[in-house]
């Protein structure tokens, strides 16, 4: 019964792993937004890392879209930015500062 | 009437369902955990109980004890064992999120992902129902266990 | 005697003359007489024995005399000794059948009637018509000699008719005297003679049984020194060689020979003394068993049983045997054991006599009853190594089966402590154990340092804040101070935190996404403005995390709130929420 159930419940776990990328594919693409003067450039690569490039930095880190169609981007540090992907566009909510939003560059 | 119930009540394929369960459960909260470390470490660290030095290690460690419990409470090894680690371990989060519930601090709970709706006392009901299903598990398991198929045997042998 | 003398001192003359011729005459008669009594003591003295003496006696008493016939009966120890002369044999023959009557009618057998102690003469004209005596007899004497021998004499009528003078009967009663003298002296010598004789024979008889007493002592001796030797002796052969030994040197024979069989295909035991020492095969080859075997047949009903031995008296069976035997001997032991003895080349010729064979027998009887106890020696020693054998057979069985024993204890322990622990290990399966618990756990640690070590987006296990210089940290008031001149106030903590509560005029930089905040809020902030950070709880130390991170891009004065945002409270400065 157990040698039955084994292989059952692998698939399983594939599966809830597969959903979680299920979106990736469309997301990914590079981003731009201004805030005042700065410009903001967000890459989001198809293997789940990107990078936040302004003119003086630019940052690494992953990033992931949950069930609800959420975009997570997860630091480094260990913090997650909340965003909304709504067609091209995503916003991002940063702590402290009015929401930025992102249109999808060519 | 209350036999029937009792009798369902102490079935061990009842026992099998919370197994598994909670087995997927564990497995399914420890993946995110596992490949987000950085992020649980914040979470554990909002709980403001763990000293400085050790968050991150507890981080690194703790999500591969629960994956490692999950699957094996899933593939009914070392079934008793394991609901001891997995009811301690819900035990520390039920009182955790208690002490934090009474300290009104704006955290999530970190269960399964970083960010989740803000602890409440509906977290605290769900971990709890969580450890009795243990106990129960711990108490009627007896179907479908990997131990059983390999060792059931061994226990037959007499001196 | 005394007549002739009262005639002799007669004195007258003419008478004288007649008187002196008849005094001559009687002197003649009595010189004669005298004479005849010289001749009849020197004639009698001469005779051996009594019967003799009678024998001589008749013709001296008779001649002088003038008698017609004379006879004598001489009784003794219950024998007659007759003598006659003068008788014819008609008268002869009777008087010799009555010679026992008349002796026993003087004489009574048994010494009843009249004792007659002393020679006596009768003479009368009556004993010529006695029936015991031939008729005739003018005198009879009867002489006693001693107990149970005496003498009857009887004399015929003399020549002339006439009856006898005194002189003669004087001269009848010397002569019978002078019997009577010779006849105890004769009897006496003979009776020394015949002591004599048989006093010899006796010391012969003596010496004969001493002899024969010797020779049996030597007989035991043989015997007793045989047994001394042979008892010694425990084993067949050596029994068989000091015996055949021990036969020789007793009978006097150079060569001998013993030979024993047991049953069909056992080793016969044999020994051979003498020339050609080759010769004991003969002994125990094939035909030397049969031809001793046979013999036992032959003698059918004679054979020897348990325990007996015969002496082979047949000169062919002998020559039968495998070997010369002079003497041989064949013997059973028991229902298996058969044997013969033979002895050969005497030193001495002559066949052996019947003690001398008797004592072969004997020694034969000892010599089987020491083989007997020999083979039983020799059978108790075969038993005895065999025991032996068994019992280091058996004490090796032993010694295996404690070792076994030993071994199966071991395995049984082992067993035990197998089942013990696989028990154990069962039981331990279906209950919770520390074991499991800490294995599952140590397994949590390890796969996560090792997975934590090798990802891309792993952690310090301890925050690299910990190891770097600490920033400067500033009062509460002095931060105030410092606000007011136009520091820049920092919220490192999250959001949520920054939320409940923050300093007046504080700018949230949340640890955990300092980069991106930074990059929003700080890009532009001239590095020379002075920053104070706080935010500090038992996990995090977040406000060192962002003035470290604040100091590495450059910025000039970057300083911790002392005691945070409880400081501040106490302080009494203003929160905002």
């Amino acid at each position: 019964m157990t040698n039955r159930l084994l292989p059952v419940l692998l698939l399983l776990l594939a599966l809830s792993l597969c959903a979680c990328s299920r979106d990736k594919d469309t997301v990914a693409g590079t981003y731009a937004a201004k805030n005042g003067d700065t410009e903001i450039t967000l890459n989001l690569k198809e293997n789940g890392t990107g990078t936040w490039s302004t003119d003086l930095d630019e940052i690494q880190f992953k990033w992931s879209v949950r069930k609800d169609g959420r975009l997570w981007l997860h630091t480094r540090e260990g913090g997650v930015i909340q965003g909304r992907i709504m067609d091209d566009n995503i916003t991002l909510a940063l702590p402290g500062v009015p929401d930025l939003l992102f249109t999808q560059q060519q | 009437m209350m036999n029937g119930v009792r009798k369902l009540v102490t079935s061990p394929w009842l026992a099998l369902a919370f197994r598994l369960y909670i087995g997927g459960l564990f497995v399914f909260a420890a993946m995110y955990k596992i490949n987000y470390a950085a992020e649980f470490a914040t979470t554990i660290a909002s709980y403001r109980l763990v000293p400085y030095w050790a968050v991150n290690a507890l981080a690194v460690f703790m999500p591969w004890t629960e994956i490692i419990c999950g699957a094996l409470l899933i593939l009914g090894i070392r079934v008793r064992s394991v609901c001891t680690i997995i009811v301690a371990l819900l035990s520390v989060f039920t009182v955790a999120i208690f002490i934090n519930l009474l300290r009104d601090a704006p955290i999530s709970c970190g269960c399964f992902h970083t960010i989740e709706d803000p602890i409440s006392w509906w977290t605290i009901l769900r971990d709890v129902s969580w450890i009795a299903m243990t106990v129960h598990v711990y108490r009627f398991d007896a179907v479908l266990q990997t131990d059983q198929l390999f060792l059931g045997k061994l226990k037959r042998i007499h001196s | 005697m005394s007549n002739a003398k009262g005639n002799i001192s007669t004195p007258d003359s003419e008478r004288d003359t007649t008187d002196g011729h008849r005094t001559a005459a009687a002197v003649d008669r009595q010189l004669l007489h005298i004479q005849t009594l010289y001749e009849a003591t020197r004639e009698l003295s001469g005779a051996a024995t009594p019967s003799a003496v009678l024998n001589a006696f008749l013709p001296i008493a008779m001649g002088p005399l003038g008698l017609t016939f004379g006879f004598g009966v001489l009784g003794r120890d219950g024998g007659l000794h007759v003598a006659t002369l003068g008788l014819g044999a008609a008268d002869r023959d009777p008087f010799d059948a009555n010679a026992r009557m008349l002796v026993d009618k003087f004489f009574p057998p048994g010494g009843t009637g009249p004792a007659i102690s002393s020679p006596a003469v009768l003479a009368g004209q009556h004993l010529s018509h006695s029936a015991d005596v031939p008729s005739g007899t003018s005198a009879i004497a009867v002489i006693p000699l001693d107990t149970g021998s005496h003498a009857v004499l009887g004399f015929g009528p003399k020549l002339t008719g006439e009856p006898f003078s005194d002189d003669e009967t004087d001269l009848l009663n010397g002569l019978v005297t002078t019997l009577s003298t010779a006849l105890k002296k004769a009897c006496a010598e003979q009776d020394i003679t015949e002591r004599n004789t048989s006093l010899k024979a006796a010391l012969a008889q003596t010496r004969e049984a001493h002899e024969a007493l010797d020779r049996r002592a030597f007989q035991l001796h043989t015997l007793y020194e045989a047994t001394l030797e042979l008892s010694a002796i425990n084993e067949p052969g050596a029994l068989c060689n000091a015996f055949v030994l021990t036969l020789m040197g007793t009978f006097s024979f150079s060569a001998g020979w013993i030979a024993l069989y047991g049953p069909e295909g056992s080793e016969p035991d044999a020994v051979y003394r003498g020339p050609e020492p080759d010769r004991r095969t003969l002994l125990i080859s094939h035909s030397g068993r049969d031809k001793v075997l046979g013999r036992f047949v032959e003698l059918k009903d004679r054979m020897p049983q348990h325990g007996q031995s015969v002496l082979l008296e047949d000169g062919a069976a002998r020559a039968a045997l495998p070997l010369d035997a002079d003497v041989a001997v064949l013997f059973t032991l028991d229902n298996d054991w058969r044997g013969a003895i033979g002895l050969f080349s005497p030193l001495s010729e002559g066949t052996m006599p019947p003690d001398m064979r008797k004592l072969l027998l004997s020694l034969v009887r000892t010599f089987m009853v020491s083989l007997g106890n020999a083979k039983h020696v020799q059978l108790i020693h075969a038993l005895n190594s065999d025991l032996a054998a068994r019992n280091v057979e058996l004490q090796n069985t032993l010694d295996e089966l404690t070792s076994a024993r030993r071994e199966i204890n071991l395995l049984t322990e082992a067993r035990e402590a197998i089942i013990g622990l696989v028990q154990g290990e069962v039981q331990r399966v279906w209950r919770a154990s520390w074991l499991d618990v800490s294995l599952i756990i140590l397994a949590g640690v390890i796969l996560g340092g090792l997975f934590n070590a090798s990802s891309p987006s792993g952690i310090d296990l301890i925050p690299r804040s910990f190891f770097e210089p600490q920033p400067e940290m500033v009062a509460a008031q002095d931060a105030r101070t410092l606000a007011g001149s136009g520091a820049v106030i920092l919220d490192a903590r999250p959001v949520e935190f920054y939320n409940q509560g923050h300093l007046r005029d504080a700018v949230n930089l949340p640890s955990d996404m300092f980069g991106f905040a930074y990059s929003m809020k700080l890009a532009d902030l001239d590095p020379a403005v002075p920053i104070i950070v706080y935010g500090r709880t038992i996990s995090r130390n977040y406000a060192v995390d962002v003035a470290q991170k604040l100091t590495g891009l450059g910025h000039e004065k970057v300083l911790v709130l002392d005691g945070g945002l409880d400081a501040w409270e106490e302080a009494g400065y203003e929160v905002d929420s």
